[in-house]
């Protein structure tokens, strides 16, 4: 295996139009972590994440993925090296079934044996997801379409796993569930970049963090640390 | 019951078989029209011309005395391949750019070909032999024909096979993907571009076919596609815009309408009628007879 990161951006700027939404940012990903960007409501996180998948396209900067650049590549090319995001406010395709999303999620994959291990995997990690496969994703709640947006991620069995806010706008009880989930991913050998503004959760189950402020990153270290930064508790944390 | 009202029914079930082949045809093009703007939100106004340049093709095959099923073939193609150079180098490069745009691109493309059409082709009409020799059959005093009938049992063979193909195989349901979610089609690692394409060219071979098909009722001419295009835009509307059973519907329901207008009333009203049932159906229900007439989908 590379000991190369498999994600390192360098001086990464993003604009829609005029307005300059990722400022000159920095950052690597090591295989096996999971790290979190954390941010307030604004700060460039979603922008960033687009600009790494492909959605949109860098104004400056290099994006390196498992040893290749991928900057002016398209999103589905993005998707085919083995990145993956779940992107804010789910995004499901509301009008497929449940199964068919994560058959989607697969979309570009041949090897049916994976597939169905994988399928399994997210099943017992979300049985609701099992119970109801066959029904439009849209008869699913907020918490469980957010569940299927993760798992429909995952169904690409990405090297790197991109998550934009899981816990944005869904029931307390399930934030846990989500977490947990993220957790056993992480556990099962895939790599994720976690966009957070539940800085206390995203930083109690993530390796490192960089924090987002106005388009530019202005903190980084290890999560466990930047839980007791004093900047963080203030800002983020709420105490 | 007098004579006179027996024939009144006579008449009318006559009416009802001819609007159900004709309006198999205006579904046949219907169905291009809202798929296209199922997953790109673009009403084309140049699928008619889709069909008028399909339908040219089978007949210059035709004329090199090629057998039918070559150029039923190559009105398919040949509609298929001039929307996907349409697609490519006209509406590719401004998606995007707002609906207003897309919208007078259309209308341009679809002016482009009808008049560079009469430049090559001649606006002369000429006329397209029937698919097969015709037989008709009486039944009491209604008349079928084997052609009616064919074009009936194709059309509900396309639905089938539509529902098969957005239903059962991978490329239809990332059309159905693509259509509800575009960017997060791609975030899959769909090439949107390629399903959009593909969707363009299923599309036309269907106007296409109907195109040569129509042979047995209308000639061919380079304006042909103006007004089945305007009755398949209606069609499409009246039965939900962007649901393929519904440009169905639409189709049956406009074809029956007319056959109905023209043979009780006046065949003057013929073309006025479909216009009418848009109008009330905008009224009544904006979404269409299958639409959710709720907000628009993403
Ligand atoms: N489509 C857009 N057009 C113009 N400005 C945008 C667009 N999306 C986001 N922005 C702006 O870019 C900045 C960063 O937004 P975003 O990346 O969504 O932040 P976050 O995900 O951290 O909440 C914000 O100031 C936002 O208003
Ligand atoms: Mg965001």
């Amino acid at each position: 295996m590379s000991t190369h990161p498999i994600l390192e951006i360098k001086n990464l700027n993003t604009y829609y139009g005029n307005i300059h939404a990722v400022k000159n940012i920095s950052l690597s990903i090591e295989r096996g972590e999971i790290v979190t960007l954390l941010g307030s409501n604004g700060a460039g996180k979603t922008t960033t994440l687009h600009t790494i998948s492909g959605l949109l396209k860098a104004t400056a900067g290099e994006i390196n993925f498992d040893n290749q650049s991928i900057q002016n590549l398209p999103a589905h090319r993005i998707t085919a090296l083995g990145l993956a995001q779940s992107p804010e406010g789910r995004q499901i395709f509301a009008n497929l079934s449940i199964k068919e999303n994560l058959d989607m999620g697969a979309y570009l994959r041949r090897d049916n044996a994976g597939i169905k291990t994988d399928l399994e995997f997210v099943y017992n990690l979300f049985p609701k997801l099992l119970e109801r496969r066959s029904q439009l994703a849209q008869t699913l709640s907020g918490g469980e379409q957010q569940m299927l947006a993760i798992a429909r991620a995952y169904m690409s069995r990405p090297k790197l796993l991109l998550l934009d806010e899981p816990s944005l706008g869904i029931a307390p009880i399930l934030v846990g569930t989500i977490f947990r989930a993220i957790t056993e991913i992480n556990q099962n050998g895939m790599t994720i970049l976690l966009v957070e503004q539940n800085a206390n959760l995203a930083l109690k189950i993530s390796h490192r963090a960089y924090v987002l402020t106005n388009g530019e990153i202005t903190l980084q270290g290890k999560s466990s640390e930047l839980l007791s930064n004093p900047e963080i508790k203030k800002a983020y944390l709420g105490n | 019951m007098s004579q006179d009202t027996i024939y009144f029914f006579w008449d009318c079930l006559q009416y009802l078989i001819n609007g159900i082949a004709q309006g198999s045809l205006y579904a046949m093009v219907a169905l291009g029209y809202t798929m296209v703007y199922g997953i790109i939100r673009l009403v084309n106004f140049a699928h008619g011309e889709f069909l008028m340049m399909g339908a040219f093709c089978g007949y210059f095959a035709l004329k090199f005395n090629l057998p039918m099923p070559v150029a039923i073939i190559a009105s398919m193609l040949g509609a298929g391949i001039v929307a996907l150079i349409v697609e490519r180098l006209i509406y590719r490069p401004i998606r995007g750019e707002g609906r207003i745009p897309a919208l007078i691109t259309a209308i341009g493309a679809s002016m482009f070909f009808q008049y560079t059409g009469q430049l090559v082709f001649g606006a002369d009409p000429k006329t397209v032999r029937p698919v097969f020799t015709e037989v008709v059959y009486n039944f009491g005093e209604v008349n079928v024909s084997n052609i009616q009938i064919f074009i009936f049992f194709l059309t509900i063979f396309i639905l089938i096979f539509l529902w098969w193909l957005t239903h059962y195989t991978r490329i239809g349901v990332a059309m159905r993907a693509a259509s509800y979610n575009l960017k997060a089609a791609e975030l899959m690692g769909i090439n949107t571009n390629r399903i959009i394409a593909f969707t363009f060219f299923l599309g036309a071979s269907l106007a296409g076919l109907a195109g040569i098909l129509m042979g047995y009722t209308m000639s061919v001419e380079p304006m042909m596609g103006l007004s089945l295009g305007l009755k398949a835009f209606v069609a499409a509307v009246v039965g939900g815009i962007g649901i393929i059973p519904g440009a169905a519907l639409g189709g049956y329901i406009i074809g029956i309408a007319e056959n109905m207008v023209s043979g009780l009333y006046k065949s003057s009203w013929r073309d006025g009628v479909s216009f009418f049932i848009l109008i009330i159906i905008l009224l009544v229900r904006p979404g269409g007879i299958l639409g959710k007439n709720s907000k628009e989908k993403v």
